[in-house]
């Protein structure tokens, strides 16, 4: 792929006003799910309820933790989103504050132990009552050895996503198995949010430089090495060079063989 | 007095001084050419880059993925849209670190799809409901984007902190009757909505690794 970025040197913020006004509502329900899908249960659970209830009403639904779960995060009122609820003529609209938001915070938060490799993890909703399942509390011990706490925030020290020989050959064995057989690979870190002491640590956001669509701004040389920890960013060679739709395991043609 | 004494004549009026209008000439740094764009320009930038990119070198590709797509165009799109925006990502890290970010990519990420079911019409791709098909893409592109950041919550922070900004602006609200409406014509009951997500949250959470090795026990005995 030629360069399509010609050159670039101030930064900008604030442009998701930029986005075109017939997407406004697709680009809501896109954060909205994606935040949503951990306190779901994660790409797994989203799967299976799509394979059972169809798209949409298991987007709706991952929508729906998303929007309560934020509006639990960060304080919002019941008014930005009663219409959710009103519209869908759910029972008690008051989804954005008090019990509802705080179950989908603590479901957001209850990422099971990745210790449990061999079987299924059984940190649902509510089960952990440790020092870290304060909202506002900082830490726990959910990981043990190998964790860091950092502002309320345990994270594993094992690498990341997007990091450096992060599992790649898991791709093989995700065969046929499109984008759940991914998560092997992607998802390795299991973190977790020990409150929205966290987001609020992070709130002066102006000058945080993130990393998105994994790509590392702290090492943005170092783009192609991660991509072998990606699998899809991997479909480019070092010369970025598109390797095909048809080797993608997420694409509905996959045939299997990207080695 | 004599006029013509230098000492005598009065100062020159000192124009004021005008600050030159910054040149946009390019600046080497580290070997490449940098421009200072504005907040529009930058992006109308980077996008018709992506533009020249699908329409030019990957036209071919993409519009036989496209064309051959069926029903699956929304996947396909997708999938493409996804593996341009990773791509692009990276060249905007190399040049300017600040910009990755959600703020920058999702506007890219819908241009993108655009410029895709534009093409798509263009080679007679059957597409009934544009709005619907871009519903589609999007949603299945974040569905990618969450099987590769798994619980990333860097991630997680920035997208909470865009959609809170549209719960505040109310853009959300337009989101929810999307939504509700997408619900409806799949033939299910938004009502059940807010009963789905809490039957989802109530299970078991299953590690991730754990679905892998399960589902790697599962292929091998299918294959025995």
């Amino acid at each position: 792929m030629s360069k399509v970025v010609r050159g670039v040197k101030k930064g900008v913020k604030k442009v998701g006003k930029a986005v075109k006004k017939n997407w406004k509502p697709i680009v809501g329900v896109g954060l909205a799910a994606f935040t949503g899908g951990l306190a779901i249960g994660g790409l797994g659970a989203f799967q299976s309820a799509v394979a059972t209830n169809g798209l949409w009403s298991t987007v709706g639904s991952t929508m729906w933790a998303g929007v309560t779960g934020t509006a639990g995060t960060f304080g919002l009122g019941s008014g930005a989103s009663g219409t959710f609820a009103a519209g869908a003529g759910m029972q008690g609209a008051t989804l954005m504050t008090g019990a509802g938001a705080q179950a989908i915070g603590l479901a957001t938060q209850a990422v099971g132990p990745p210790t449990s490799a061999a079987g299924l993890s059984s940190a649902g909703v509510g089960t952990y009552t440790g020092p870290g399942s304060s909202f506002m509390g900082g830490g726990g011990s959910l990981f043990g050895g190998g964790a860091t706490t950092r502002g309320g925030q345990m994270v594993p020290n094992a690498v990341g996503p997007s990091g450096p020989g992060g599992s790649a050959p898991a791709r093989g064995g995700a065969g046929g198995m499109g984008l759940l057989g991914n998560m092997a690979t992607a998802a390795l870190p299991a973190l977790i949010t020990a409150g929205g002491a966290y987001y609020m640590a992070k709130g002066e956001e102006e000058d945080q430089k993130q990393d998105v669509w994994g790509v590392s701004h702290k090492n943005p040389q170092n783009v192609y090495s991660q991509n072998f920890a990606n699998p899809y960013a991997g479909y480019f060679d070092p010369d970025g060079n598109s390797m095909g739709l048809m080797d993608m395991p997420g694409h509905a043609r996959y045939t299997g063989g990207w080695t | 007095m004599n006029p013509m004494d230098p000492m005598m004549q009065e100062p020159a009026m000192q124009e004021p001084m005008m600050e030159e209008p910054m040149m946009e000439e390019p600046m080497m740094e580290g070997g490449r050419d940098l421009i200072d764009y504005g907040d529009d320009e930058l992006l109308a930038e980077i996008s018709d880059g992506i533009s020249d990119y699908i329409h030019g070198e990957a036209r071919d590709h993409v519009s036989t993925e496209l064309a051959q797509s069926g029903e699956d165009l929304a996947d396909t799109i997708a999938a493409i849209a996804y593996q341009i925006m990773t791509q692009t990502s990276e060249q905007v890290a190399e040049m300017s670190p600040d910009m990755v970010t959600f703020d920058v990519l999702i506007p890219l990420a819908t241009e993108t799809i655009d410029y895709l079911i534009e093409m798509a019409d263009a080679v007679g791709a059957p597409i009934p409901n544009e709005d619907d098909l871009r519903g589609d893409a999007f949603v299945k592109m974040i569905e990618i984007h969450m099987a590769k950041v798994g619980d990333d919550p860097e991630q997680l922070q920035i997208a909470q902190e865009m959609l809170a900004e549209m719960m505040e602006s109310g853009d959300i609200e337009a989101a929810e009757q999307y939504v509700n409406d997408r619900i409806k014509r799949e033939g299910g009951d938004p009502a059940k909505t807010q009963m789905l997500a809490e039957q989802m949250m109530a299970q078991p959470r299953q590690d991730p690794l754990a679905q892998g090795v399960q589902q790697g026990l599962m292929d091998q005995e299918m294959m025995a």
